[in-house]
């Protein structure tokens, strides 16, 4: 080293030193020259070092991972300058270092090396650097040149390659690439060219328009001689690392506020492996593991928490969706988690995208973010759940719509339209249901009987309109079927119709039952009620006259000739007369019970109170040489006909009374009792009574007890007792000791 | 004593029971006064046969009209004469073993002035009867002939 060039070398605060090749196998090399900057770095003098192996002043250049001598020989072999970043070697005076360095071939035996100093590093990031410097060894790529205090460029043989140029003269290749620097770099690195700057390391990256590779990224070193009439340039192509910087760069800040402000869990899959390797801490929140768990449980977090009903569709996902993925594409995916503590199970949605690919372009690694959606889901679940259930009561309806013999039907009273109706209609009315349903003619007279046209017109004007919520409206209407002319009966309910509950519409729903077996029962039970009354009719006038006329005349020939009779004869004409006032008697009885049971009830509210002292009244006078004690209880009212109740209480009290006459004290109680939905009266005497055994007897027609002497009667006041209030929708029974006396009672719906 | 008798005012029993007619002849003549008689016609057509001469009807006081009767009912009978209303000055009384509701009322809308059912029992028959011949001719002013 001469002149310039060595002062040069000295004084630039990089570590150089040439090397000359003495035994290639051994890969043996003797120092030529060390730069102050190392030398004083090192702590040797570097005069001392001139002459020695370099295995033996650079011990660390022949260990780990990269033998530094093995490039230098291999730098002289392809004469290309060679270039390394971040190669770490622990040194006994400095400790662990780092450098960059770049060898570059002078001839055939010497070659020059240049470190750089990147960093000093703690011990476990020594590890992390190692790594990395495997990952960009192979994608730096350097080159540089000299110049000389006479302003002589000499280039190394790569500049060419590096920038991708087919250079004229050697004095015009500054300017050729700084041509094709980006625009936005070009005035700078001009500006720091023509800048002099000893002893100061200039550095700066820049874009460069490469012909061949496109856009690169270009770091470039400039360090000037102490007096600034030489200058050292090194370029490196720093396009990977760059690229991956800007990426993080850019994504970074965003990910940080995303990270400690999103309620999600974000995490970092890793598809090959079955780990998370990187959850954020709200995961904590959510299913109770801390980020550290997720990682430290490795493959085995995933199945301790997916629920094992959802495990084989997470399983499915993870085989068949996630690897499949393109990027930009994103997947979902519900699940549910079994929370760390409390057990219970999370929903949790996933959206997923790829976040690296192996070189083979195989998914790697998955970024997600997971929302707890637990109460969306149940909300779901139960939305569908009810949906379910409405979907079988709507089933549920339909069947019942189509067994049902009702006719069932939705319509709107405006337009006359029918919006439904069961299928049965067709036997009805001879019109199919698709045929009536939203027909434009006046559906509802199609099937109506003309005769009840005005009715219904009149029913839809007037109470349909006026129908609430909850209301119903009856109507009772024929349908005549076109067809055979049949006419059938409906009796039919209708309401409005609402599609789902609160939600009111102007349609209206009705079910129509066929009535016709009823409507001509009915009219039969009419039509033989006019019989009968025809027949009471009769027999009152044909029957019953006979008999008064036998009692007139017997009573005629009483009065005018009973002296003109034996005493015989005048006990024969008593008898003539008793016997035809019994028959007629017995006549009328009959007559009443046969009209009462075939009687229509007139019902109102009677006060029983009243009626019950009118008729005590009426047995006080007719028994008026009997003492007769009352004990009448407070009744209530009652909702019933009152010509018959009134015949009901005539025969209890008149039994009571006539059962009882033998008593010196006649004694009557009457009284009642609210059960339930039932009325209950009761009437008890003191007279002869009967033996329970006959209790139910006692209502048969004609059932008597005791001979006509002793009590006289025909058996037929308590039938017509028994009937008038089964007609009421009540019950009899009876109550009776013999000799203690009776009680007999009457049951009434209120 | 005929001419006289044709003068006196006429209660006329429409009923074609003998028995029952004989029985309330037997009754109301008991009530009877002097100028007053009871006239007996079994057959609906003999009665408006009879009510068409105009001497005759203007000697009617009263009619007790039974119901039920062969050919003629009594509701045949009203309605007879319901078309000549215009001519009618003596109240018609429906005297039937009937108590229907419906032949009551058809009975007053064909513009029988009273209805009374025959009461089934005999002593009860004859009071009734009684009375009935009383309220008409002693209480009830009969229209002038």
């Amino acid at each position: 080293m001469e002149g310039v060039w060595k002062k040069l070398a000295d004084n630039i605060p990089l570590s150089a030193l040439i090397a000359i090749l003495l035994d290639e196998e051994n890969l043996e090399f003797e120092i030529l020259y060390s730069n102050y900057f190392l030398s004083k770095r090192n702590g040797y003098a570097y005069e001392k070092v001139e002459g020695k192996k370099l295995r033996e002043v650079f011990p660390p250049f022949y260990q780990g991972n990269l033998i530094v001598p093995s490039k230098m020989l291999e730098a002289i072999k392809k004469q290309e300058s060679l270039s390394y970043t971040n190669w770490v070697y622990v040194d006994d005076i400095a400790g662990a270092v780092i450098l960059d360095f770049t060898l570059v071939p002078l001839d055939q035996q010497r070659v020059a090396i240049i470190t750089k100093n990147s960093n000093q590093l703690d011990e476990p990031e020594i590890k992390v650097a190692k790594q990395e410097k495997e990952h960009s060894r192979k994608a730096i790529y350097t080159s540089s040149w000299l110049c000389n205090e006479f302003g002589e460029y000499q280039f190394a043989p790569t500049y060419k390659d590096f920038f991708g140029l087919e250079f004229e003269s050697e004095s015009n290749i500054l300017n050729e690439v700084l041509e094709k620097v980006d625009s936005n770099f070009r005035e700078r690195l001009v500006f720091f060219r023509n800048q002099k700057m000893p002893l100061t390391q200039f550095e700066m990256v820049y874009r460069y328009h490469h012909p061949h590779k496109g856009d690169i990224w270009v770091r470039e070193q400039m360090i000037d001689s102490w007096n600034g009439t030489g200058r050292i340039s090194t370029v490196q192509d720093v396009s990977e690392k760059i690229n991956e910087e800007v990426n993080i760069k850019g994504t970074n800040n965003f990910f940080t506020k995303l990270l400690k402000t999103s309620p999600d869990i974000i995490y970092i899959y890793n598809l090959l492996e079955g780990k998370n390797e990187y959850s954020s801490k709200f995961i904590f929140e959510e299913i109770g593991y801390s980020p550290k768990e997720v990682v430290a449980l490795g493959d085995s977090f995933l199945p301790s928490i997916i629920h094992e009903e959802d495990w084989q569709m997470v399983l499915d996902h993870h085989s068949s969706t996630l690897p499949n993925l393109v990027d930009e594409e994103v997947a979902e995916l519900c699940y549910r988690c079994i929370h760390k503590n409390t057990g219970a199970s999370i929903w949790l949605l996933s959206i997923e995208s790829v976040f690296e690919r192996t070189k083979d372009g195989r998914v790697s690694k998955i970024f997600g973010i997971a929302r707890n959606v637990s109460v969306e889901k149940e909300a779901e679940i139960m939305l569908l759940e009810s949906r379910d259930q409405l979907q079988k009561a709507n089933d549920f309806l339909q069947k019942v719509v189509k067994t049902s013999p009702a006719v069932t039907f939705i319509f709107d009273p405006g337009t006359c339209q029918i919006q439904f109706i069961s299928e049965n209609i067709l036997g009805y009315s001879g019109y199919s249901s698709n045929e009536l349903i939203k027909t434009n003619e006046n559906a509802i007279r199609m099937v109506v009987e003309e005769d009840d046209w005005e009715l219904m017109d009149d029913f839809m004007q007037n109470k349909l309109k006026q129908l609430d919520e909850n209301q119903f409206e009856k109507l009772v209407f024929r349908i005549r079927n076109k067809d055979t002319g049949k006419i059938s009966w409906f009796d039919s309910k209708m309401t409005i119709f609402e599609e789902f509950p609160g939600k009111r519409s102007n349609l209206i729903i009705g079910v129509a039952m066929d009535i016709s077996k009823e409507v001509k029962s009915k009219r039969i039970a009419e039509e033989a009620n006019q019989e009968l009354q025809q027949f009471v009719y009769s027999v009152s006038h044909d029957l019953r006259a006979p008999v008064r006329h036998i009692e007139s005349y017997a009573m005629l020939i009483k009065e005018e000739g009973e002296n003109k009779f034996s005493k015989n004869g005048q006990k024969w004409l008593e008898r003539i007369i008793y016997s035809a006032r019994r028959q007629a008697s017995m006549i009328d009885q009959l007559l009443n019970f046969s009209r009462n049971r075939h009687a229509r009830l007139n019902k109102a509210d009677l006060d029983v109170e009243s009626l019950i002292h009118v008729i005590q009244e009426n047995t006080e006078r007719q028994y008026a040489n009997y003492p007769i004690e009352w004990e009448i209880s407070r009744l209530p009212s009652a909702h019933v006909d009152e010509a018959l109740f009134t015949q009901v209480w005539e025969n209890l009290i008149s039994n009571a009374v006539k059962y009882s006459i033998k008593k010196d004290l006649i004694k009557i109680r009457i009284f009642s009792q609210e059960r339930g939905e039932e009325l209950i009266f009761g009437i008890q005497d003191n007279g002869v009574g009967f033996e329970m055994e006959f209790s139910e007897k006692l209502f048969n027609l004609f059932q008597r007890f005791h001979d006509n002497k002793e009590f006289p009667g025909h058996g037929i006041g308590l039938a017509n007792v028994k009937r008038i209030i089964e007609l009421h929708g009540g019950q009899v029974w009876a109550e009776g000791e013999v000799n203690v006396g009776a009680s007999f009672f009457i049951s009434i719906p209120k | 004593m005929n001419s006289i008798s044709t003068l006196k005012r006429k209660i006329i029993l429409v009923e074609d029971d003998e028995f029952d007619a004989e029985i309330m002849m037997m009754q109301l003549e008991k009530t009877l006064n002097a100028n007053e008689e009871v006239k007996w016609i079994s057959q609906g057509e003999k009665f408006l046969e009879y009510i068409s001469d105009q001497e005759k009807v203007s000697q009617v006081g009263v009619v007790f009209l039974d119901l039920r009767m062969p050919k003629l009912s009594g509701i045949e009978i009203l309605k007879a004469l319901s078309a000549k209303l215009h001519k009618r000055s003596f109240p018609v009384v429906v005297f039937s073993s009937s108590r229907v509701r419906e032949d009551i009322d058809t009975c007053y809308k064909l513009g029988a002035n009273s209805f009374v059912t025959k009461p089934g029992d005999s002593l009860e028959f004859n009071e009734t009867v009684s009375q009935m011949g009383n309220y008409w001719f002693n209480i009830n002013q009969i229209p002038a002939s």
